[in-house]
């Protein structure tokens, strides 16, 4: 698991062809998509960057497989646009050939070739594909001994790895990976997890659609959150968490009464509630410190002081009104 | 396009399918002129003097050619043709191509001149397997071949213009499992049609004068023109009947475009 993913004629950066790094290699701008009186998606906008894995969440039917559809040029829009590195797709198919490389929900191959032959026959579809960067390919995603394996012999985790391996082919700027543990062992959860991260170091941009939200916050950079077609919240993830964190607080119950005014005066403090002994105090979770400092000036020492930051989950179950995943 | 295309012939040339339609073709029409051979062999009536000269090349396009390439070719390359989209349906690996592909029209394009090499690959290499036959089938009743190149070429002529007539089905079928989204539906709806087209107008004939002037824009009654014609006729008749086949297959082709272009892949 320890071969390159960017092939060696890139530069350092790994960003080679793909171009300004600076420039988003995805930049949707009040996108929308409706099916007859049906709004699927509702303007939306959304960048993704080089180098950097974008979280795409949504309970089912928010819009994400439409999004990703008209990213590839499958779905046209209704209205606004889909930028690939600084063009419009608009009638320029060819910049999704050139620049992206997807996993549309499930990795779907030709069953009756084995996995290098269905690598083959992708590399041939694109052209000026190394036969060399297909055996890199192969072992990058572990499937270098099964690769004369007939497809539909395949287990789901290996069609996950060969998916991961199909949308590397042609070194693309973006990768859009929907889904890619679902139906994994955690083992072959894990190696899809850290496959991601390094084709953000590599300089591609990922947009990452998931259900999983402990996998999504473990490996995103960035999440969007859509609900009903509509973005709800875009951030980074420590943003995000923090959002809606709070600072547990133990002090004597001698002292509560004091501590409560004592924190009370200090600046970002949103709310303080006293229950069950201790008090739950909703500020940034990272100014604990800060905190305790003013405590131990008016004499009184904390038992406890605990940061506690959002879940993803919670935060996902709010912003998306408790709808199911 | 030609990336395209060279993925599409690398697919159908590593399909089992693709050869195993050519083996059944072979068998069918082993099965057609072996028993034909057989008869003629031990046939003792009056008729076998007669039955041995038809197991010879004399025979080579009234029953080899037209057995094994414009009925049993047809039907084969009718569920080629329907494959090469319905089955892009069936396994969900539309989306992928679609990413893929620098415009859908190259898509559809690739898979349009892929079939067409298929399909004279397949008719050639039937033309060549009939040639083997017949010779082994000229020895078994003890009779000269008959082999000249005129006759071969005048069964390759014959083999093209049977493949020319069958391209309205293939491109009926490449249609209706476009539009359908459906390999079923592309055999289905154009081997359907060319089964019971002729029947019905016959069945419509017999009603009305109408229909019987009618049947002249038909595919069926244009293909018969055409089948029925020498390898070489170019009468105004048939001249006429090929342009209305050309008109069928553009406007079944057309078809295709204008429904694939339009069309959001949201699935397959």
């Amino acid at each position: 698991m320890s071969t390159a993913i960017v092939p060696p004629n890139h530069g350092p950066a790994g960003i080679g062809k793909r171009g300004d790094s600076s420039t988003p290699v995805l930049e949707l701008q009040s996108l929308t998509k409706k099916f007859g009186d049906f709004t699927a998606v509702s303007n939306l906008s959304l960048q993704v960057r080089h180098g950097e894995v974008v979280g795409f969440l949504g309970p089912n039917g928010a819009g994400k497989s439409t999004t990703v559809g008209m990213v590839l040029g499958l779905i046209d829009p209704t209205a606004g646009s889909v930028t690939v590195m600084g063009t419009p797709l608009g009638g320029n198919q060819h910049l999704v050939s050139d620049h992206i490389g997807a996993i549309i929900e499930n990795p779907a191959f030709y069953p009756y070739l084995s996995g290098r032959d269905n690598l083959i026959a992708h590399a041939r579809m694109v052209g000026n594909v190394p036969a060399s960067r297909i055996d890199d390919l192969l072992k990058l995603v572990n499937l270098h001994e099964r690769s004369k394996d007939k497809y539909k012999s395949y287990s789901l985790g290996m069609k996950q790895r060969l998916g991961i391996a199909s949308t590397l082919l042609t070194d693309p700027a973006l990768v859009i990976l929907d889904e890619p543990t679902n139906g994994l062992d955690p083992a072959g959860q894990r190696e899809i997890r850290e496959i991601i991260p390094r084709l953000a170091q590599d300089g591609h941009g990922v947009l990452l659609a998931s259900h999983m939200l402990h996998e999504v916050e473990q490996v995103s950079d960035r999440v969007a959150i859509v609900r009903r077609g509509e973005l709800v919240t875009e951030s980074s993830v420590d943003d995000l968490l923090m959002r809606g964190g709070h600072i547990l607080v133990r002090v004597d119950a001698s002292d509560e009464v004091a501590a409560l005014q004592v924190i009370q005066r200090l600046d970002g403090v949103e709310d303080v509630t006293a229950a069950n002994g201790a008090l739950t105090v909703v500020i940034a979770p990272e100014r604990g410190r800060e905190l305790n400092q003013a405590l131990i000036a008016a004499d009184i020492v904390a038992a406890e002081i605990s940061p506690k930051r959002n879940t993803l989950e919670s935060l996902f179950l709010e912003l998306t009104e408790g709808t199911t995943v | 396009m030609f990336n395209l295309l060279f993925s599409e012939l690398f697919r159908l040339r590593k399909r089992t399918k693709s050869w195993l339609l050519f083996v059944i073709n072979v068998m069918l029409t082993a099965l057609v002129y072996g028993g034909f051979v057989i008869a003629a062999r031990v046939s003792s009536g009056g008729d076998s003097a007669s039955m041995r000269q038809d197991a010879t090349f004399s025979s080579f396009e009234d029953l080899g050619i037209s057995v094994a390439i414009g009925f049993f070719a047809a039907v084969m390359l009718t569920i080629v043709a329907s494959g090469m989209m319905g089955n892009e349906y069936s396994w969900n690996t539309l989306r992928p191509l679609v990413a893929r592909s620098r415009s859908r029209v190259g898509l559809l394009t690739a898979k349009l001149i892929a079939l067409l090499i298929y399909a004279l690959l397949f008719v050639f290499a039937l033309v060549a397997v009939l040639v083997v036959f017949y010779f082994l089938g000229s020895m078994v009743v003890g009779e000269p071949s008959g082999f000249s190149m005129s006759v071969l070429g005048d069964g390759i002529v014959l083999s093209l213009k049977l493949l020319f007539v069958s391209m309205p089905y293939l491109a009926l079928a490449f249609m209706l499992a476009t539009v359908a989204k459906s390999n079923a539906a592309g055999i289905a709806g154009a081997l359907g049609l060319s089964f019971i087209e002729s029947p019905v107008w016959m069945l419509l004939g017999l009603a009305s004068d109408f229909f019987e002037k009618l049947q002249k824009w038909g595919i069926s009654y244009n293909v018969e023109q055409i089948s029925a014609s020498m390898p070489l006729d170019d009468t105004p008749n048939v001249t006429r009947s090929v342009l209305i086949l050309l008109a069928y297959i553009g406007v079944f082709l057309g078809a295709t475009y204008a429904v694939f272009m339009r069309r959001d892949v949201t699935s397959g």
